[in-house]
C-alpha cells in the first residue's frame, strides 16, 4: 500500500513539474517570437526610441538591474563615450500607457580611441548592443517593480522633454493611396499640362510629393535660368528673351506652319502664322501661380503661302497634294485658367475676308470643272478637364470637351461662278491627352482628337536632355481618312502623316 | 509517511497550480504586447493581397516543415500526435489547402492559415491550426527559401485579392461622353455642407418613347441643365431634383442605311424643356424612389421659307416633328434581381405631332400638305411599358431595359432593348434595338423605319 501510495505521489509530481515545463517553454517561445520581431522586422514596428547619456539624468533605482539568462547585473556607464537608447511603444488599443521594449547601448569607438600616429579617426565606429532585452525589462516588471518603475519613470521624462524617433519604416504617409486618381483644385494641372507641352516657356511648378523629397540621385536639377528660350521643330519655331519678362506678363514670339481647327498637318495648310503670345498672371499683392488667374494669350497674323509643291518634296511631311486653301487673316488663341470654380477654358479663332481670295491650288474635280476651295474662318471652343491616376502626377490626362466650327468657300472657275459658302457647321470636338511625367520630367506625351469625322493621333517621346538646357524630342503625328461619312471634295481620301525633331533650349 | 506524501503533494499541487497561472498570466501580457507591435492596418485588411496556396506537393512541404518545427498550435497549445495523424490524412486527400496574406505596406506575410477546403470563402471559416500572424517568426518555421516561396508565390496558388473597382461618385466634374446621351458637368456649388447644385451641359439625340432612336433622328438637342441633391450620395440616380433647357439642331447620320421614302428634317427652332425628380416623395413619405419625369419639346420658330432650308435642286415632300411630350414614371429599387441588378419598372404616356411638309425651289414658302388638318389632329399618341435592372456598382455597371409601346393613331406597336453596360463606370457602350410589331401599313408614316440598331461607345471622366 505504502509502495503505491509513494509511486502515485511520484507520478503526480512528475505530471505537475511537466506542466510546468510545458508552461515555461510556452514563455519562452513567446518571448522568442517578440525579441525576433524586435531585432527583425525593419518596417512595421509602430515603435519609437530615445536617446540619453547617463551622466544627463539621474538614474535613481536603475544600479545592478537584474537581468535574464544568467547574464550580470546591468549598470548605466556614465562615461561620454556611451549613450543609451529606450525602446518603447505608446500607449494603444491595449495599452494605456508607455511600454518599455528595450535598452540599447551605443559605444562611439572612435571617441575612446586613436590611431597609430595619435589622432583620432575622422570616421566614427559605433558599436550597439542590446543591454536590457525584452525578457529582461519583462521579467523587471513581474518580479523587480520598483526597478521597473524606475526605467519607467525615466522614458516618461526622457519623452515629456525631448521628440521621441519614430521606428517605423514604412512611409505611411507618402503610401497613402486612393480609390480613385487625384484632380487638383488649383492651377497645378493646367501648369503641369503645359509646362510639358507648350511650345512657350512655363513656370515649372515644384509637386507636392516633391517638395517633401529630398533631391534623388538620377533626379535633374534646377534648371538654370537662361537669358534665352527656344523651342523649334520642323513645323513651328517659338523664341523669349529675359528682357521680355515683365513680372505680370511674359511675352514671346511664335511662327508655325499650321491651322489648328482644320484636320490638316504644318505645311499642308499653306498657310504661315507668325505673332506673339503673352502669358499674364492676374495676382493679388503677391504673384502664385498655383492659384492665380493665368491668361495664355496668342494673338497672331495669318498669310497664304503656296507650299504645294513642296509639300510633295518634304522629307517629313507624307500628304497627298491638298486641295484646300486657309485664306489670310487674324488669329486669336487664348486658354485660361479656372475662374469662380469653372472648368479650364481655351478659345481660338481665326478669320479673314471672305470675299477677295486668290487661291494657291485649284483642281479639277469629278465634274471635270477647275475649283477651288478654301476656309476662311475656323473657330473653336472648349473646356479642358485635368486629371492624373495618382499624387505623383506621373500619369497624367486631359480631356478638351467643345465645339468647333470651319466654313468652307467654293469658285468653280469653269463656270465663272463667283465665291459661294457651301459647308459652315458647328460640331463637337473631343481631344484627350495623356503625358507620361516620371519625377516631374517630361518624357511622352501623345493625344488623340475626334473632330468632324476624323481623328488625329499625335505621339512625342523625349529623346535626349543635356546639361539641363538642350532637349530633343522626337514627334509624329497622323490623320485619319474621314470615316462613317463621305469624303468631301476638299478632303484626302487617304490619312495622311507627318514627324518632326523638336528641339527645346532653357526650358 | 501518509502525512509527509499528502504534504509534497499539497506543495506539488499548489506550487504547479501557482507557476502556471502565473506563467498564463504573463504569456497573455506578452501575447497583447506581441499583437501590438506592428502598425495597425486593421482597414485594409480586405484590400490586402491574399491567395490560397493549392498546390498540393508545396503543401505538404510546408506542413512537413510546420510538423518538425512542431510549430502546430491549437488554441495557443500543442497538438496531439493523433489529430496530427488525423489531419495529415486530409493533407494526403488535398483537403487542406492554406491561406495568405500579405501585409498592406511592405512585403512580408502577416497572415499564413492551414484551412479545409469547405471552409474558404466562409465569413468566420474554422481553420485546421491556430494561424501565423507573424511573418518573421514563419520565416524561421519554413526557412528562407520556403518562405520566400510563398512570398513571391513561386508555385500554384488562386490569386483572392480583392480589386478596388469601387465606383464613387465625384461632383468636381463629370464627363459622361456617350453620343446619344452626352452630359458634361463643369461647375458645382453648395447651400450647405449637405447639398450639392450641379450645372452640366447636355445632349439628346432622339427619344425611343416616341420611337425616334438616335441617329434616325436628324435632330439634336442640346442644352445645359441643373441638378439638386439634397444629400450627396455615391449613386448618381439618387438626385433630389433636375432641370433641362435645350434647343434643338439638325444632325446628320452616321451610318446611310436603306432611308425610308419620306425623310424627317427639322423644321424649326424649338425649346427643350425637361423636369425630372424623386416628387412622388412629397405626396406620401413612403413613395420614395420613383423618378417622374416630364419633358416637352415645342417649335416656337418655325422655318416657313425656302431658303431655311437651303438651296436644293428639285421638289421633295417631307416630314417633321414639331412639338413633342413625354410624362413617364419609374419605380427604381423595387428588388435585387438574383443579384443582376436592382429590378425596375415604369411606364408612361407621349404625344408627338408629325407635319407632312413640301420643298419647292420656285415657291417662296414651305407647303403644309396637311393644312386642312387641324394641330390636334396632327399629333399622335403613345402608352409604354419600360423595366429592367440596374446594377450600379462592382466592376461592371449595367442598365438592361425592355421597353414595350403603342401607337395608338399609327397603328403599330414597337418594342427594343436598352443596354447600358459600363467597366468599372469609366468605359463603356450604349446599345439600342428596336422592332416594330402589328404594323398597318396603311398608316405606318413613311418616314419611319421598321426596326432601328443605335449604339455609341461611352467613356466617363468623373472626379
Amino acid at each position: 500500500m505504502k509502495k503505491i501510495s509513494a509511486s502515485l505521489v511520484f507520478f503526480i509530481f512528475l505530471v505537475a513539474s511537466f506542466e510546468c515545463i510545458v508552461a515555461q517553454t510556452n514563455l519562452k517561445n513567446t518571448y522568442n517570437k517578440i525579441e525576433r520581431k524586435l531585432a527583425e522586422d525593419k518596417n512595421y514596428l509602430d515603435t519609437y526610441s530615445i536617446m540619453f547619456q547617463a551622466n544627463a539624468v539621474r538614474l535613481e533605482g536603475l544600479q545592478n538591474i537584474p537581468r535574464t539568462n544568467e547574464r550580470p547585473p546591468f549598470n548605466f556607464n556614465p562615461a561620454e563615450t556611451y549613450s543609451y537608447e529606450i525602446v518603447f511603444m505608446k500607449e494603444n488599443a491595449e495599452f494605456d500607457s508607455t511600454t518599455v521594449l528595450q535598452v540599447k547601448e551605443t559605444v562611439d569607438k572612435a571617441a575612446s580611441t586613436s590611431d597609430f600616429f595619435g589622432t583620432s579617426s575622422s570616421e566614427s565606429t559605433k558599436e550597439v548592443n542590446v543591454v536590457l532585452t525584452f525578457q529582461d525589462i519583462e521579467e523587471l516588471y513581474f518580479n523587480y517593480p520598483e526597478t521597473y518603475a524606475a526605467l519607467f519613470k525615466l522614458t516618461e521624462f526622457l519623452i515629456h522633454n525631448n521628440e521621441p524617433v519614430k521606428l517605423l519604416g514604412i512611409k505611411v504617409d507618402e503610401q497613402v493611396n486612393k480609390s480613385k486618381g487625384i484632380t487638383s483644385k488649383n492651377n497645378q494641372d493646367f501648369l503641369n499640362f503645359q509646362t510639358v507641352n507648350s511650345t512657350h516657356h512655363y513656370p515649372k511648378v515644384v509637386l507636392e510629393t516633391q517638395k517633401k523629397a529630398r533631391r534623388a540621385r538620377g533626379q535633374i536639377q534646377e534648371t538654370a535660368a537662361t537669358d534665352y528660350k527656344i523651342d523649334a521643330s520642323f513645323g513651328d519655331v517659338s523664341f523669349f528673351y529675359k528682357d521680355l519678362d515683365l513680372g505680370y506678363s511674359t511675352i514671346s514670339g511664335e511662327i508655325n506652319m499650321g491651322a489648328k481647327v482644320l484636320n490638316v498637318h504644318p505645311w499642308q495648310a499653306m498657310a504661315i502664322t507668325a505673332g506673339i503670345r503673352s502669358l499674364v498672371t492676374i495676382s493679388g499683392t503677391s504673384q502664385n501661380l498655383l492659384e492665380d488667374f493665368i491668361i495664355d494669350a496668342r494673338l497672331m497674323g495669318r498669310a497664304k503661302l503656296n507650299t504645294s509643291s513642296l509639300v510633295g518634296s518634304l522629307p517629313f511631311v507624307f500628304v497627298s497634294k491638298p486641295k484646300l486653301n486657309v485664306g489670310s487673316g487674324l488669329v486669336l488663341d487664348l486658354s485660361a485658367s479656372r475662374v469662380y470654380g469653372m472648368p479650364f477654358v481655351n478659345f481660338y479663332l481665326a478669320t479673314g475676308a471672305t470675299k477677295a481670295f486668290n487661291p494657291s491650288v485649284k483642281f479639277v474635280d469629278r465634274k471635270g470643272e477647275s475649283v477651288a476651295y478654301f476656309s476662311p474662318q475656323q473657330w473653336e471652343a472648349s473646356m479642358s478637364f485635368y486629371w492624373n491616376t495618382n499624387e505623383d502626377m506621373t500619369l497624367r490626362f486631359r480631356l478638351d470637351v467643345g465645339a468647333a466650327n470651319y466654313s468652307i468657300q467654293k469658285i468653280n472657275y469653269s463656270t465663272g461662278g463667283s465665291l459661294n459658302q457651301i459647308f459652315n457647321k458647328v460640331q463637337p470636338s473631343t481631344t484627350l491627352y495623356l503625358n507620361f511625367a516620371p519625377k516631374n520630367i517630361d518624357f511622352f506625351g501623345s493625344s488623340f482628337r475626334l473632330f468632324d469625322n476624323q481623328l488625329t493621333i499625335k505621339f512625342w517621346l523625349k529623346l535626349i536632355e543635356f546639361s539641363s538646357l538642350h532637349s530633343f524630342r522626337f514627334e509624329t503625328s497622323y490623320i485619319s481618312a474621314p470615316f462613317m461619312r463621305s469624303i468631301k471634295e476638299w478632303e484626302a481620301e487617304e490619312g495622311a502623316s507627318y514627324f518632326s525633331v523638336r528641339y527645346r533650349y532653357g526650358f | 509517511m501518509k502525512k509527509f506524501s499528502l504534504l509534497l503533494l499539497s506543495l506539488v499541487f499548489f506550487q504547479s497550480g501557482f507557476s502556471q497561472e502565473t506563467d498564463s498570466v504573463t504569456v497573455a501580457s506578452l501575447k497583447k504586447i506581441y499583437n501590438s507591435l506592428e502598425y495597425n492596418t486593421i482597414a485594409f485588411n480586405d484590400l490586402k493581397e491574399q491567395w490560397i496556396i493549392n498546390d498540393p506537393v508545396f503543401i505538404r512541404e510546408i506542413y512537413n516543415r510546420f510538423v518538425v518545427r512542431n510549430a502546430f498550435r491549437i488554441n495557443e497549445k500543442k497538438v496531439t500526435r493523433e489529430f496530427l495523424e488525423q489531419k495529415t490524412e486530409d493533407i494526403y486527400n488535398g483537403h487542406i489547402l492554406i491561406e495568405v496574406r500579405k501585409r498592406y505596406y511592405d512585403d512580408e506575410i502577416e497572415f499564413f492559415g492551414f484551412i479545409p477546403e469547405e471552409e474558404i470563402n466562409k465569413p468566420n471559416p474554422q481553420y485546421t491550426f491556430d494561424p501565423v500572424v507573424d511573418g518573421f517568426y514563419l520565416r524561421e518555421v519554413l526557412n528562407d527559401k520556403i518562405y520566400d516561396k510563398v512570398r513571391n508565390r513561386d508555385y500554384y496558388f488562386d490569386n483572392l485579392t480583392k480589386t478596388d473597382y469601387d465606383v464613387k461618385s465625384g461632383y468636381y466634374f463629370d464627363l459622361n461622353l456617350d453620343l446619344l446621351e452626352p452630359n458634361v458637368m463643369y461647375w458645382n456649388t453648395t447651400s450647405n455642407a449637405r447639398n450639392k447644385y450641379l450645372l452640366s451641359l447636355f445632349g439628346k439625340w432622339g427619344d425611343d418613347r416616341i420611337m425616334q432612336p438616335g441617329w434616325y433622328a436628324n435632330e439634336y438637342i442640346f442644352g445645359s441643365k441643373v441638378t439638386y441633391y439634397s444629400n450627396i450620395s455615391n449613386n448618381q440616380q439618387n438626385y433630389t431634383y433636375s432641370v433641362s433647357l435645350g434647343t434643338n439642331a439638325p444632325a446628320s447620320k452616321p451610318f446611310i442605311g436603306t432611308a425610308p421614302a419620306k425623310p424627317l428634317y427639322v423644321s424649326g427652332k424649338a425649346l427643350y424643356v425637361k423636369v425630372s425628380g424623386d416628387f412622388m416623395k412629397y405626396i406620401d413619405e413612403s413613395l420614395t424612389d420613383f423618378d417622374v419625369s416630364v419633358e416637352t419639346k415645342y417649335t416656337f420658330v418655325d422655318n416657313l421659307k425656302t431658303l431655311d432650308y437651303g438651296k436644293k435642286p428639285a421638289k421633295f415632300d417631307f416630314y417633321s416633328n414639331k412639338t413633342y411630350f413625354v410624362l413617364a414614371v419609374m419605380k427604381r429599387n423595387l428588388f435585387n434581381l438574383f443579384d443582376f441588378g436592382q429590378f425596375e419598372l415604369g411606364g408612361g404616356v407621349a404625344s408627338a405631332d408629325i407635319h407632312h411638309l413640301q420643298y419647292d425651289p420656285a415657291a417662296v414658302k414651305i407647303t403644309d400638305l396637311q393644312g386642312t388638318k387641324s394641330l390636334f389632329d396632327k399629333f399622335s399618341h403613345f402608352a409604354f411599358l419600360d423595366f429592367g435592372v440596374e446594377r450600379t456598382g462592382g466592376l461592371i455597371q449595367h442598365n438592361l431595359h425592355t421597353l414595350i409601346g403603342y401607337n395608338v393613331q399609327g397603328g403599330f406597336g414597337y418594342f427594343g432593348v436598352k443596354m447600358k453596360v459600363m467597366l468599372n463606370d469609366t468605359f463603356g457602350m450604349d446599345i439600342r434595338y428596336f422592332n416594330t410589331y402589328g404594323v398597318d401599313k396603311k398608316k405606318y408614316d413613311p418616314w419611319r423605319y421598321d426596326s432601328f440598331l443605335v449604339f455609341s461607345p461611352i467613356i466617363r471622366i468623373n472626379y
